[in-house]
């Protein structure tokens, strides 16, 4: 692919340019004008012609006026007398021989000679019968020209003119030669080329430089085949190798056709001059171009230099450089574009080595040994180590610098670098390789060494960190040994403590075996202190029965008395009301005792032989109510239930009834004791997770925080003695939880009352160790 | 790239063009013709021109030779001697590659050798001297020789006219060949019993005094009177001999018998005899297109001079093609054997010499009617 300078190129464009444009307007300008030069060629030469016909016909009138005498006299003059007479017309520009021939066609005079030799009657006698122009006057009434023909009386190619008359012709001759003298010289002022030729197309006469044409026939040529059937003459004939256009003009007097020759193509003077003006004008033109194209090109190279000059200042590295503005917008912005381009160049670059540098300081300082090493020749050699290298291995930066570990000895095995090099060839990288290096003085180093390739265009490089883990193995190997230690001492301090915790667990089974006793022993002893809290419990009202029983006896006794005194109604009255009072009061008692004996029972007894049933609770309360208002008659205290209707349970209703009982009791007896009013409430409430709650509330003492702790506790009780046995809440605390299978909660502080709750599943759930069915069988 | 380039090729182009439009197309195989356009003997020469011409047309309009168009070119000797020198040289210069003609023998000598240097072929169709005759040169001639015409006319006479005395008068502008023809006439003539009493030389020109050849002629008392000249000057003769002495019997050469001698003679010449190239009755189909052609192009009929001329220069053409432009032309022309004439055929002997039928004829009312 030929390369080229742009000014070269430019120069040439304009040139070709230039040309081409005027190439094309010429061609266009002559495409116009050839014709138009051509056409007016044809007009012209036809004008010629046709000047040159009458121009010629003069001549020949100019002739044939030279013979008048002698056709005027001629019949009257005798033969002598003509002779002279067509002596004296001859003359050196006309006619060379006449003479008279008769009808038969013998001459009767002649007279031939070139001015001044004369030579007379020469031919008389002769016989023209046979001469065409002779034969063809005869028949005609006017002078007639004759074709060539060779004379007789000359020897030559001549031209005659007959005159007819009414019994002899008069012929006069003149040679082709002089002929052609005499057409010349009409000819002179014509510019054109012109032949003529006679009827038959044999050549007359002609203003040629040359005589090429007086020997050719032109009988066939084109011209003179038009001018004979009078057709269109064509556009363009050859003569002697060159170009003409033609135009004819048929002579009628004489036969006789005129061509006259306008040079066509380029040796038409006025189409030469166009073609040669529109050649130079190229020429000119070319060179024109050629010398302003220079111009024209720096013209242009101009402001593209100073874009070649900023862009390969840039390609060079120099940013800097400023863009001067140009008139040509798109240099202009080109120029604009490669200044902004350059500056971000510049800008990239700049940050580009601040990166660099950035990266490189961070090389520098990063906390871990760093090595940058490249492949050179199979091997490797160091092109950078930052200062914690340096720190650890104690060579120099620059003593370092393009050698290698194997050179510089770095390496307590070089085994270690071998298998590190080969492991970094097969994968890429190495991780926590392992190995023992020597630094500077010779000091043994442990290093983990991990390595990465990376190919930086075409160079491997590779960075390797080392750290140093002597301290740390060293550490390491202490913390194992301790670590063993420990174990050691671990493995003896649980063999102890699993010595201690047999023997710990034997212990545990003793005293376990111990509390059971003791538990026994205390249940015995509680029991022993239950059955006394029984029989001392019952004591009270199996005594009141009987008393109540006595005193009925004494009341008997009394009643018995007083009938054998005799009977009155007061009295009997009286005993009637002691009797039922007293039997009230013993029934009451001894129903308390029973209902004591059942509560004993269920202390010990199994607790499914309870009855199960579903009952209200507000039903329930009011029982409840009904049973302890006797009880709270004789106190100042007043027990008021709440409890919403419809609340259903599913339960054990003689353990709760027992519960509230007790709880009440409590109330009453601990509660509100000493004071002179008070009021027990016993609330019904549902609770959330289908429970029912019994609030039993007093606004009594309260209770301090040590009884509260040990409240419920077997056997413990604030008076002892005086009526409590210590197990109420005990056992109401099992019955709630074992029988109701719900809770007891309570709150209480000194002054401010105390508060039971006992919350239960509306459904208590069923005792677990009984050969009862499962729930969902039995019916409800 | 395209328009790049475009401007550039455009300015090439247009010169090339031009250059182009201003070559032949095809180059015209040159032919030349020389003889005596003007001068004494112009309608010979004329007569011979047009028959060139004719021929060269008809060949052309065959489509020329091997697609070559043939141009005849025309010089005119004007039956003098610098002028045929020159005519030669501009024939040479032309690259003609042969020359038909001249139509006279002392043309011819003169013409030959310059032919020669240039190397050019002569063939003419109507130069008798046997001075030609026999020599293995660059002359061909498509007639015969002056020996067979002047034995031929020698022997007719003999035959038929007895014993005479004729006086005969020559034209030395043309010596080359009336030198010759009446030398050996009077040889024939003799060895047949006749004889040869006088002879007057006179140059042709147009202050010949025709009056005074006729009178020195019969001063020996001749029985005929033998003119061997040109037609005007027989012509010019034979009404001299009509006036001087009506009862003689007069006898022209073939040089002669041309259409002029009849015009020029009219009533003169009625009874001449005279030797002809050819017979202007013959049937032959050739020649009759031939008359045909000529008269419609040149408006008379075809003269011997003509119908020769048509002969040679055809025999040329076909020559020409037949030599494929590489073969030597006249051994192409001497061994092909025959080629096509308008009333015999052409045959050239290995001189280049022919042998063309020979006609004696008479002149009968205006018109040659041939008698053997």
């Amino acid at each position: 692919m030929p390369r080229w300078r742009l000014r070269t190129f430019l120069i040439l464009l304009l040139f070709a340019t230039t040309l081409a444009t005027f190439s094309m307007v010429s061609l266009g300008l002559l495409a116009y004008r050839l014709p138009q030069i051509k056409r007016d060629a044809a007009q012209d030469a036809q004008l010629t012609a046709r000047n040159v016909s009458d121009l010629l016909e003069n001549a020949v009138s100019a002739l044939q006026i030279q013979l008048r005498p002698a056709v005027l006299l001629g019949d009257q003059l005798g033969v002598q007398r003509i002779g002279k007479l067509f002596g004296s017309i001859l003359n050196e520009e006309g006619f060379q021989a006449i003479y008279r021939v008769d009808k038969r066609g013998i001459v009767q005079a002649s007279s031939s000679g070139d001015g001044n030799v004369v030579n007379q009657n020469r031919l008389v006698g002769a016989d023209l019968s046979g001469n065409p122009l002779f034969k063809a006057a005869l028949h005609s009434d006017h002078p007639l020209w004759s074709d060539r023909y060779l004379s007789a009386l000359r020897g030559e190619l001549t031209i005659a003119v007959a005159y007819p008359s009414n019994d002899q012709v008069l012929i006069a001759e003149m040679t082709t030669g002089r002929l052609r003298d005499i057409v010349l010289r009409s000819l002179v002022p014509i510019k054109h080329q012109v032949f003529v030729v006679d009827g038959h197309g044999e050549w007359v006469a002609d203003n040629l430089p040359d005589g090429n044409l007086r020997h050719t026939h032109w009988g066939a040529h084109a011209i003179v085949t038009a001018a004979r059937s009078g057709g269109p003459s064509p556009e363009v004939i050859e003569l002697n190798g060159r170009s003409f256009h033609p135009a004819y003009h048929r002579s009628e007097k004489l036969g006789w056709v005129v061509i006259s020759m306008i040079p066509s193509g380029l040796d038409n003077p006025d189409q030469a001059r166009t073609i040669f003006l529109v050649s130079l004008g190229m020429v000119a033109s070319g060179l024109i171009s050629l010398l302003m194209a220079p111009i024209w090109a720096s013209a242009i190279q101009r402001p593209l230099r100073s874009l070649i000059r900023q862009s390969r200042l840039i390609s060079r590295g120099d940013y800097s450089g400023s863009w001067q503005p140009n008139r040509i917008i798109e240099i202009d912005e080109l120029g604009n574009d490669l200044r902004r381009m350059a500056r971000a160049i510049g800008e990239r670059e700049s940050s580009l080595e601040k990166n660099e540098k950035y990266l490189l300081e961070l090389f520098n300082i990063a906390p871990n040994a760093m090595l940058i090493s490249r492949s050179v020749d199979e091997d490797y050699a160091v092109l950078d180590v930052n200062q914690a290298w340096v720190e650890l291995f104690g060579y120099s930066r620059d003593s370092v610098v393009g050698q290698n570990g194997k050179v510089l000895n770095w390496w307590r095995h070089l085994e270690d670098r071998r298998k590190l090099l080969r492991g970094l060839e097969e994968w890429g990288q190495v991780t926590g390789y392992e190995a023992w290096m020597l630094n500077a003085v010779g000091d043994e180093i442990l290093c983990s060494i991990s390595a990465a390739s990376v190919t930086r265009e075409t160079e491997r490089q590779v960075i390797f960190v080392y750290v140093d883990i002597t301290d740390m193995r060293k550490m390491q190997r202490e913390l194992d040994s301790m670590n063993q230690e420990l174990e050691r001492l671990v493995a003896a301090r649980t063999e102890e403590l699993q010595r201690s915790n047999r023997d710990l667990e034997e212990t545990l089974e003793s005293l376990s075996v111990a509390q059971g006793e003791l538990v026994r022993s205390e249940k015995l002893a509680a029991l022993g202190e239950l059955v006394a809290g029984i029989a001392h419990e019952l004591n009270t009202p199996i005594g009141n029965a009987g008393i109540t029983l006595s005193t009925l006896e004494d009341h008997i006794k009394a009643f018995r008395d007083l009938v054998s005194l005799g009977l009155k109604r007061s009295a009997l009255d009286q005993f009637v009301e002691n009797v039922d009072s007293a039997s009230h009061i013993a029934l009451r008692n001894i129903q308390r005792a029973s209902d004591m004996v059942a509560t004993f029972k269920q202390v010990a007894a199994d607790r499914a032989s309870s009855q199960r049933r579903t009952f209200d609770a507000k039903e329930l309360v009011e029982e409840l109510s009904l049973i302890l208002q006797p009880m709270l008659k004789r106190t100042p205290y007043k027990l008021r239930t709440d409890a919403p209707g419809e609340i259903e349970l599913d339960s054990y209703p003689g353990p709760l009834s027992q519960v509230l009982t007790n709880l009440v009791n409590n109330a009453v007896m601990h509660g509100l004791e000493g004071r002179d009013r008070g009021t027990v409430r016993v609330l019904v409430e549902e609770a959330a997770g289908d429970q029912v709650r019994f609030i039993v509330s007093d606004d009594g003492i309260g209770m301090p925080e040590d009884v509260q702790s040990r409240m419920f506790d077997p056997f413990f009780t604030t008076r002892l003695g005086s009526g409590g046995t210590g197990l109420g809440l005990h056992i109401l605390h099992n019955i709630v939880t074992n029988v109701l299978g719900g809770r007891v909660e309570f709150s209480s502080a000194p002054g401010a009352g105390t508060e039971f709750r006992i919350t239960i599943p509306a459904r208590a759930p069923f005792p677990k160790d009984t050969d009862q069915q499962e729930p969902m069988s039995q019916s409800r | 790239m395209l328009c790049k380039w475009q401007p550039r090729w455009l300015v090439l182009l247009v010169p090339l063009m031009a250059w182009l439009g201003a070559c032949e197309s095809r180059e015209p195989l040159r032919v030349g013709f020389v003889g005596g356009l003007s001068g004494r003997v112009a309608d010979l020469g004329n007569d011979g021109r047009n028959g060139a011409l004719l021929a060269v047309a008809m060949v052309n309009e065959a489509g020329g030779i091997r697609d070559n168009p043939v141009q005849l070119i025309v010089k005119d000797d004007a039956q003098n001697r610098d002028t045929m020198v020159q005519a030669i040289e501009e024939l040479a210069a032309a690259n003609v590659v042969a020359i038909i003609g001249p139509m006279t023998s002392s043309m011819a000598m003169i013409a030959r050798p310059i032919a020669e240097q240039h190397g050019l072929l002569m063939i003419s169709p109507t130069v008798t001297t046997t001075a030609l005759t026999g020599r293995d040169d660059n002359f061909l001639r498509v007639s015969s020789d002056s020996l067979a015409y002047a034995t031929f006319s020698a022997r007719y006479l003999a035959e038929t006219g007895g014993h005479m005395r004729l006086a005969a008068c020559l034209d030395l502008g043309n010596r080359a060949y009336t030198e010759n023809w009446l030398d050996v006439f009077t040889d024939k003539y003799r060895a047949h019993g006749g004889e040869i009493v006088g002879r007057v030389a006179f140059t042709s020109s147009a202050d010949t005094e025709h009056a005074a050849i006729v009178e020195r002629m019969l001063t020996s008392n001749p029985d005929g009177l033998l003119f061997v000249a040109s037609a005007v000057d027989t012509a010019r003769l034979a009404h001299e001999a009509k006036r001087q002495a009506p009862d003689l019997r007069l006898i022209a050469v073939e040089w002669s018998a041309t259409e002029a001698l009849i015009e020029l003679g009219g009533r003169a010449v009625e009874g001449l005899t005279l030797s002809n190239f050819f017979d202007r009755d013959s049937l032959a189909p050739a020649y009759l297109a031939f008359k045909q052609a000529y008269v419609e192009r040149f408006g008379r009929e075809p003269g011997f001079g003509g119908t020769a001329t048509y002969d040679a220069t055809y025999t040329l053409l076909a020559a020409l093609r037949d030599s494929g432009g590489d073969r030597d032309l006249k051994q192409v022309l001497i061994t092909t054997g025959e080629y096509p004439g308008l009333q015999q055929p052409v045959r050239f002997d290995r001189f280049g010499d022919a042998q063309r039928d020979i006609f004696l004829a008479r002149i009968e009312n205006g018109r040659y009617v041939v008698i053997r």
